[in-house]
């Protein structure tokens, strides 16, 4: 009878704690919002798994911290000199046992739910680069950094990369909305990083290898493109603009600036042909 | 909670091979340490090689292999004749002991100085630094090797100089054994290098 | 048992002490003066770690404005403006000098060699020469450093991280960036040579009955430090090698794109090499003060720590898979899928060992009597500020939301909790909780009250205000933060950040005071043993002799002996020290009498002959 209204007891103490704690739970995103500090914008399709998993962990970890220093709390103002200490070595078998198994749950449950959920998202969307280049209406577009500034090229109506009537812009690319958007980056100098923080991401623009990095834009407006790897005095200066605009209006846009780089080709400018075959090893 | 006396009895507690042991767990983690840096230069080796296109590059002059094979063999006697020279030491035969490091030195010299005639003989035939990485692992790998048999030829000078004065035979062969340690890892890791660098 | 120790007594021989002032205070062989050298060297670097930090504070809070008095001195060329030239070079500076110049030389060095032989009872360093040897070497990087800073094209400037191609003469040209490379290859062999030092003596010299398992944790967490940098700063060494010879002769390890020419070589191979250095390298800036965190709260709560083989397995779990884990910071580089999910899978493993360092320091002290002291003070905040900063490194770990988070303020702001805070705070713990035994006196406890609430505020304030901005968005590394459209609102986080930052760097002025005043002080009577504490070199008198114990202890129990209701009744305190028995309080074994056990060494006379000289 004792045994059962203890087990009674534990029961209900867990299910009043789970239930408590699900009220600051999704919590985290909304004082971030309140107090202005709130992530950018995200205008993207898929940006909101990332948003969520942030959250959401950011909330067990404000729980974990919480009970953390309310044990200390305790530790600190009821068990001091005027409490006897207790000689206990904690390597009981018991004791040893609660100790792993705690650590066990929380593992489970915090970092369980990062690893699957980032597991899903990587295959499905963020490092599915496959699916994205086969897509028929992906926009496919090479990047180029250099100190500090960014090229883009778009391939042009010959479909082929490093070509005459590629459009080529300088710290300029614009995309049409609901469709997938490619790159494929490089630098010719040192390593920068593509960074589209309404996107949710970036990535590194090494010299010497291509890189990739895609994303669907859901709302027309301008955004930043940032560089987010340290590269030289004017780092803080490399600042590209994306554009999304409806397909209309991309259509027209990159007839006009192929049109326009295809007046300025210069056949014997080496370096403005910084171009390559579409890079289809990843 | 009484007192607990360690078990082995105070006859093993010989000073002198206390402090053998004492340097021989300093020798070891210097030289565990010594392989890690060895051992991220096989890394970048190995990272750079697989990322080449091609391995050499082509337009290069053809690796030797007679002459980096002799120094390898007299890298290798070298190394024996260290091994004699500890065993006559051990019996107590000092000059035997002194001339035997001697060959040693000699040997270790001796390949110092072929592998610089084949860095000559490879510079001239068009293997040098703009070659991308392929020219400049040879040399460096290569060279920095060179400089770890400098480091043990000193090693070996002081041994020569320093056993025969030690002032019990434990520390003689302690001083002779832990110098001997040196040397053999060096020759260990340019039998490495070797396959690197030449044959493969 | 007494001629056991007798033979002890003699493998470690009392030396004559030194006489002339070189030997005492500049060429010393004797680790108790070699741990106060790297104290003081730390400090003095610490102080110019933490004045960079607050330059790059101002620019961040006042923008492209002068500095007020400090500028004039340092940016004099530019009016007393920070420039962005100046600026990459703040930052990479305070990087790296706060890493190797100012937390390794007052953690590992100072601490290391202060505690580990008096807490295994010894009466020094297995190489004292070595140990010499190596606090010149750090003092020599340390000269290299401030020539850095004098040279045509300033000093380093490519982040502490040196990636090339910036980090190759291209990127950062001149010798201020070769000098500081050179530097760290310097300090790094000093680091060597103090770590085969450390483990060689903790194998080998721990008195009789100092087993394995009543080492206390302060000196497990210097042998797992010590382990991890003899193994891994030779990795650093050689892509930096490989660094130097690209800037210096033309090889092309690193090189490549437009730069590289005929053939190239990967810069990528920089970051691999850097980073199996990089992740061990945070946790050997972590372990001693694990350590220290471990003693401290069985020490101040009067109770044994909580399940002691759990932290020791907890310490070397995380040791071991410390090399394992570097790739998480190079998600965004491209590595192959596969790769990077198995190291994001590795980086969550890597947290449940910390965790469980941590479910017991709170089980120590709970049920506990603590005594709020200044040392416990600080362990507390220590453990506190880690806990926070410890837990953020979850979303870093994982690779998507890593997609957001890297070069954020939120990296900034979880290293600098974890890494610069944490230390911090433990460092100045183990300084206070020390100080008695170094120079005979404890610090003043108000100003030590004072120091701790401005530091602990201080850094929280700083390092969260931090997290918020990276959260939002803020990259990291920026002279200007506030370029973008997505940080134009920024400014206002950004300045009340730099006034947390001011507010502890004013705090330090409370430590500055009291350490001084402490040192230089007439009248230093202190109990030897002011904490009540039984680990060993709390049993050596005040001022310690050079050879820290005249006759070897044999050690009889585990350091946290607190509360245990036998020795409450037969020694009529609350603690055992670790030389004690139960049965009589001698506070140090009876000296050598030959007669006694026969029995037990018959070789004992040949022995004794054979010693000699």
């Amino acid at each position: 009878m004792d045994l059962l209204k203890r087990l009674q007891q534990c029961w209900t103490r867990l299910g009043v704690a789970l239930f408590l704690l699900c009220i600051p739970l999704e919590g985290f995103a909304e004082v971030a919002k309140g107090s202005g500090f709130d992530m950018p914008r995200d205008v993207s399709l898929d940006g909101h798994r990332i948003t969520w998993l942030i959250n959401i962990t950011m909330s067990f970890l404000v729980i974990l911290f919480v009970i953390m220093v309310i044990w200390m709390a305790v530790a600190v103002f009821k068990h001091d000199e005027s409490h006897p200490a207790e000689y206990d070595h904690g390597d009981a078998g018991k004791q040893v046992v609660f100790a792993l198994s705690l650590s066990a749950v929380i593992f489970l449950i915090v970092d369980g739910n990062l690893y699957v959920n980032a597991m899903i998202d990587l295959d499905e969307v963020f490092w599915n680069f496959e699916d994205v280049d086969n897509n028929p209406e992906t926009v496919k577009i090479e990047v180029n950094a250099h100190q500090w500034a960014w090229d883009a090229r778009y391939a042009g109506p010959d479909g082929e990369w490093n070509t005459q009537d590629d459009a080529v812009t300088l710290n300029d690319i614009h995309v049409p909305v609901d469709k997938p958007v490619l790159i494929q980056l490089t630098s010719s100098d040192v390593i920068h990083a593509f960074n589209l923080p309404n996107m949710r991401i970036k990535a590194d623009a090494i010299p010497g290898t291509v890189g990739q990095i895609w994303f669907q834009a859901v709302e027309t407006g301008e955004f930043d493109i940032a560089c987010a790897e340290h590269c030289g005095a004017f780092h803080y200066k490399m600042k590209g603009k994306l554009t999304v605009l409806s397909q209309e209006a991309y259509d027209a846009w990159l007839g006009e600036v192929s049109h326009q780089s295809a007046l300025a080709y210069n056949p014997d400018d080496a370096d403005a042909h910084w171009g390559w075959p579409w890079s289809k090893e990843k | 909670m009484t007192a607990s006396a360690p078990k082995r009895s105070v006859i093993q507690l010989h000073p002198g091979r206390e402090e053998h042991t004492t340097n021989s767990v300093g020798m070891i983690l210097a030289l565990v340490s010594f392989t890690m840096m060895f051992g991220g230069l096989f890394y970048s080796y190995g990272l750079l090689r697989i990322r080449a296109v091609s391995w050499p590059p082509p337009g290069l002059p053809e690796m030797p292999l007679v002459l980096p094979s002799v120094i390898t063999l007299m890298l290798a006697g070298s190394a024996i004749a260290l091994e004699l020279a500890r065993k006559r030491l051990q019996r107590g035969e000092i000059e035997a002991f002194q001339r035997l490091t001697m060959t040693s030195i000699v040997l270790g010299v001796l390949f110092i100085a072929l592998q610089a005639s084949v860095w000559v003989d490879l510079w001239n035939a068009g293997l040098n630094l703009s070659a991308g990485p392929y020219g400049s692992m040879f040399y460096f790998l290569t060279a920095f090797h060179a400089l770890h048999v400098v480091a043990g030829l000193g090693i070996l000078g002081w041994m020569y100089v320093a056993s025969p004065r030690a002032t019990s035979p434990v520390l003689r062969n302690s001083r002779a054994q832990l110098s001997a340690c040196f040397w053999h890892f060096v020759g260990a890791v340019w039998l490495i290098i070797f396959f690197l660098a030449y044959v493969f | 048992m007494s001629t056991n120790s007798d033979a002890y007594q003699n493998l470690q021989p009392i030396h004559h002490p030194p006489t002339t002032f070189f030997n005492k205070y500049i060429w010393s062989i004797d680790h108790k003066v070699i741990a106060k050298q790297f104290l003081w060297g730390g400090l003095i670097f610490l102080l110019l770690g933490g004045l960079q930090a607050i330059f790059i504070r101002w620019q961040w809070a006042y923008p492209g404005q002068p500095v007020p008095v400090l500028g004039q001195i340092f940016f004099s060329d530019s009016g007393g403006v920070i420039t962005p030239g100046h600026y990459t070079s703040l930052f990479t500076s305070h990087g790296l000098i706060m890493i190797f110049w100012a937390i390794t030389p007052m953690m590992i060095g100072a601490f290391g060699n202060l505690t580990i032989p008096l807490m295994i009872g010894a009466r020094d360093m297995a190489f004292p020469l070595l140990n010499a040897l190596s606090f010149w070497t750090w003092f020599t990087s340390g000269l290299m450093v401030l020539a850095s800073f004098m040279v045509p094209y300033g000093t380093a400037a490519a982040g502490w991280t040196t990636y090339p191609p910036l980090a190759g003469n291209a990127g950062t040209p001149g010798w201020g960036q070769s000098l500081f490379v050179l530097a760290i290859f310097t300090t790094g062999s000093a680091t060597i040579m103090g770590g085969v030092n450390y483990v060689t003596t903790v194998i080998r010299l721990r008195a009789p009955g100092m087993t394995w398992d009543r080492l206390p944790l302060t000196v497990w967490g210097q042998f797992l430090t010590a382990i991890l940098n003899v193994l891994f700063v030779p990795v650093l060494a050689a892509g930096g090698i490989l660094l130097l010879l690209d800037r210096w002769f033309g090889t092309s390890f690193y090189v490549a794109g437009a730069l590289a020419g005929e053939g190239a070589g990967d810069p990528i191979l920089f970051q691999h090499l850097f980073w199996i250095f990089g992740h061990p390298e945070v946790y050997i800036l972590i372990l001693p003060v694990w350590g220290f965190v471990g003693d401290f709260v069985s020490f101040f709560s009067r109770k044994p720590a909580y399940w002691y083989k759990g932290s020791v397995c907890a310490m070397a779990l995380v040791s071991i898979m410390s090399a394992v884990v570097y790739g998480h910071h190079m998600y965004a580089t491209g590595i192959a899928p596969l790769l990077g999910k198995s190291f994001m899978m590795l980086t969550l493993i890597i947290s449940v060992p910390a965790e469980l360092l941590f479910l017991n320091w709170l089980h120590t002290m709970y049920h506990g009597s603590m005594r709020k002291t200044v040392p416990m003070t600080f362990a507390l905040g220590t453990i506190f500020i880690f806990g926070s900063g410890g837990l953020t490194g979850l979303p870093l770990a994982t690779i998507t939301t890593d997609l957001y988070l890297h070069a954020t303020m939120f990296v900034v702001g979880h290293f600098h909790l974890t890494m610069a805070s944490a230390a911090f705070l433990g460092t100045f713990g183990a300084i206070y909780f020390w100080f008695p035994k170094m120079f005979g006196t404890l610090m003043n406890d108000r100003l030590a009250r004072l120091h701790f609430w401005f530091s602990f505020i201080g850094l929280n304030g700083v390092f969260i205000g931090q997290m918020i901005s990276g959260y939002a968005g803020q990259p990291r590394r920026l002279y200007d933060p506030f370029q973008y459209a997505f940080t134009e609102h920024m400014l206002g986080i950004n300045q009340i950040t730099t006034y947390f930052a001011f507010f502890l760097a004013f705090g330090q002025i409370f430590f500055a005071i009291n350490w001084f005043w402490s040192i230089f002080k007439k009248d230093k009577s202190c109990d030897p043993n002011p904490w009540q504490v039984g680990t060993l070199e709390w049993s050596v008198p005040n001022p310690m002799p050079v050879y820290n114990f005249k006759v070897i202890p044999t050690v009889t129990c585990g350091p946290h002996e607190y509360a245990n209701p036998e020795c409450i009744e037969k020694l009529g305190k609350d603690w055992q020290g670790q030389w004690e028995t139960l049965d009589s309080s001698v506070s140090e074994p009876a000296p050598a009498e030959d007669t006694a056990d026969e029995a037990t060494d018959p070789g004992a006379a040949e022995d004794a002959a054979e010693t000699g000289k």
